[in-house]
């Protein structure tokens, strides 16, 4: 009976991660790893749902599992890749020099653009999901922003 | 970049993408990853490997440094042969240090009609929030991961659905090095030293007054600035374990006699009156009666119409959401009667970047990581209060920057253009509220 709570308690947690832990690994580190790193986080989470469930932040504690994983998976050595923008055929669904932009990028300012400007989070939420403050969210959109403005040679995001 | 591509339309679409390319964990796929990720270990076990591990680099470190007390620090050598595969645990999780008590959920008046603060009744049992007047206003049965300590605030907010109360995070104020806390309010920074034995006020240029020295033994364990910052609530532990409270003047002048009565420092009325609970007789036989009393400040105590059967504590509807220097900033700015405005430039902000002045919005920013701004000719010192801060003109207007626990800045742009004198103004009003250090200019 307490087993069937746990679970059912760690199924509302899932449902309630999932999306934003997956969408902020999948912009660090790709759809690959990303996704993969989502997996092993939300794995962790199910064994060691005691303590996680006693975390006021349980995503971005989970978005360091996550991190943690794809060192573990990948070093520090890995590539950020984007789907390809003009495999869809037709006119590319967005600028084809975004993704080699966002490749220039680290991770926590790929992670935090893609999140507030891509997912549209709001600033509040995504700072939880990064595990940040909201101040050092900034700090990662507006370098991250400029970053690639220079990379794309545009200055103002009409 | 064409412009057909619009840089937030191209984030969008490539999101939009890579959630089509990313897979998604069911509870169950991660249930079950966690159980193939179980295999039986080889021997020696895990815990054996990092132990020999740890072992082995304290010994290269301590031959290296000449631990303990080595010197040599920069030169540790770091053993690079692959270990054990490390658990993917995170190594530095953000936390402020102190646990956070949950109460179960309340029942009574729903949150939105609670007033902004009032007393707690708590027990081991659970809570009773409480009017100042000592009406019920709501209760909870029980704290899962127990009672708060006394003497710690609580914070009632919105739990998915459920209001619940939970201890406050701790206040913003910044302490100085060798102080164990501080706390800050109407403008007075107040901070517990020297191994809780002292009681200081500390001014934004780090000066301290000294407020009050204990005998060996005894210790300052809380201090409560009064609304307008005239006064202190302080709690002792007395040398026989038993709490007492003070109020004192935090101009140092007014150094009243500790009472020998059991007393929890509660907190400070919207009024200005300092409340304490007594729970009877201090360490010596005092015949003290179990009350709680309303103390002005050089007046008679009033007993208040409460009878609690735990600790009684304050508790304030939570704002939520917000780091440190959010409520560093949204305090100062409700202290000084500051209007707060304008969303943040960006996407989806959230909080509060300014404030108005005299009709003007003036931007207040913060940052941990920002730096002083760069060396132009049109930078200056300008002294407020007694501190020293840079004026910078930029395109945006003039900024005023000063660093205590982030950096500062205030005016300039992206809210209107502002002049010298009126960040100057606001930087003045603001800094003391700020409760932080006013770190000195560097020379040269």
């Amino acid at each position: 009976m307490e087993e069937g709570d746990r679970a059912t308690r760690f199924r509302a947690l899932c449902v309630a991660v999932e999306p934003g832990l997956r969408r902020a690994l999948v912009a660090a580190y790709g759809p690959d790893l990303g996704s993969d790193a989502a997996a092993d986080a939300l794995a962790w989470a199910w064994e060691h749902f005691d303590k996680v469930e006693t975390l006021d932040n349980p995503a971005g504690y989970l978005w360091r599992v996550g991190q943690t994983s794809v060192r573990r998976a990948a070093g520090r050595r890995h590539r950020w890749h984007a789907p390809d923008a003009a495999t869809a055929g037709g006119e590319p669904a967005y600028e084809p020099g975004l993704a080699r932009a966002l490749a220039g990028l680290s991770e926590r300012q790929r992670a935090a653009v893609l999140l507030v400007h891509g997912y549209g989070y709001p600033l509040a939420e995504a700072a939880g999901l990064l595990g940040c403050r909201i101040r050092t969210l900034r700090n990662h959109l507006d370098r991250g922003l400029a970053k690639i403005r220079l990379t794309l040679g545009v200055t103002v995001d009409a | 970049m064409p412009e057909t591509h619009d840089l937030d339309d191209s984030l969008r679409a490539l999101a939009a993408d890579l959630d089509a390319h990313s897979r998604t964990t069911s509870p169950a796929d991660a249930m079950s990853r966690a159980t193939r990720a179980r295999r039986p270990r080889a021997r020696p076990p895990r815990w054996a490997l990092v132990a020999v591990a740890v072992t082995a680099v304290v010994a290269v470190v301590a031959v290296t440094t000449g631990l303990p007390g080595g010197e040599k620090r920069d030169n540790v050598t770091t053993d690079r042969t692959p270990g054990p595969a490390p658990a993917p645990a995170p190594p530095d999780v953000p936390t402020s240090g102190t646990i956070t008590r949950r109460s179960n959920g309340l029942e009574g008046t729903p949150l939105a009609a609670l007033p902004e603060s009032g007393f707690a009744d708590v027990t081991d049992d659970g809570v009773v929030l409480l009017s100042y007047d000592g009406t019920e206003l709501a209760r909870a049965d029980g704290w899962p991961g127990g009672a708060p300590a006394a003497g710690a605030d609580l914070v009632v907010r919105d739990d998915q659905g459920s209001t619940i109360a939970e201890t406050a995070a701790p206040d913003p104020a910044e302490a100085p090095q060798d102080c164990s806390e501080a706390a800050g309010a109407g403008g007075t920074r107040v901070a517990i030293c020297h191994g809780r034995r002292q009681l200081d006020r500390v001014g934004p240029d780090g000066t301290r007054t000294q407020l009050g020295d204990l005998h060996p033994g005894v210790t300052w364990t809380q201090a409560l600035p009064s609304p307008d910052g005239r006064w202190v609530l302080a709690q002792i532990a007395s040398g026989c374990g038993k709490p007492l409270a003070v109020v004192r003047s935090t101009s140092g002048e007014t150094q009243s006699p500790v009472e020998d009565t059991e007393r929890v420092a509660v907190g400070w009325l919207p009024d200005g009156r300092a409340v304490v609970q007594v729970i009877g007789e201090g360490c010596g036989d005092s015949g003290a009666e179990p009350a709680v009393l309303a103390l002005d400040p050089g007046g008679d105590p009033a007993v208040l119409p409460i009878s609690p059967q735990g600790v009684l504590h304050r508790w304030t509807r939570a704002g939520g959401g917000l780091d440190d220097d959010d409520r560093t900033f949204q305090r100062a700015a409700r202290e000084l009667g500051l209007e707060r405005c304008c969303d943040g430039p960006l996407t989806g902000a959230d909080v509060a970047v300014g404030v108005v002045w005299d009709g003007t919005r003036v931007s207040v920013t913060s940052s941990d990581q920002a730096t002083w701004p760069p060396d132009v000719p049109e930078m200056h010192t300008v002294s407020v209060g007694d501190v020293d801060i840079l004026v910078a003109q930029g395109a945006g207007g003039a900024v005023a920057t000063f660093r205590c626990k982030n950096t500062w800045a205030i005016g300039g742009e992206p809210l209107d253009v502002t002049d010298e004198a009126t960040v100057v103004a606001v930087a003045q009003a603001l800094i003391p509220h700020l409760y932080c250090t006013v770190n000195p200019l560097p020379s040269g």
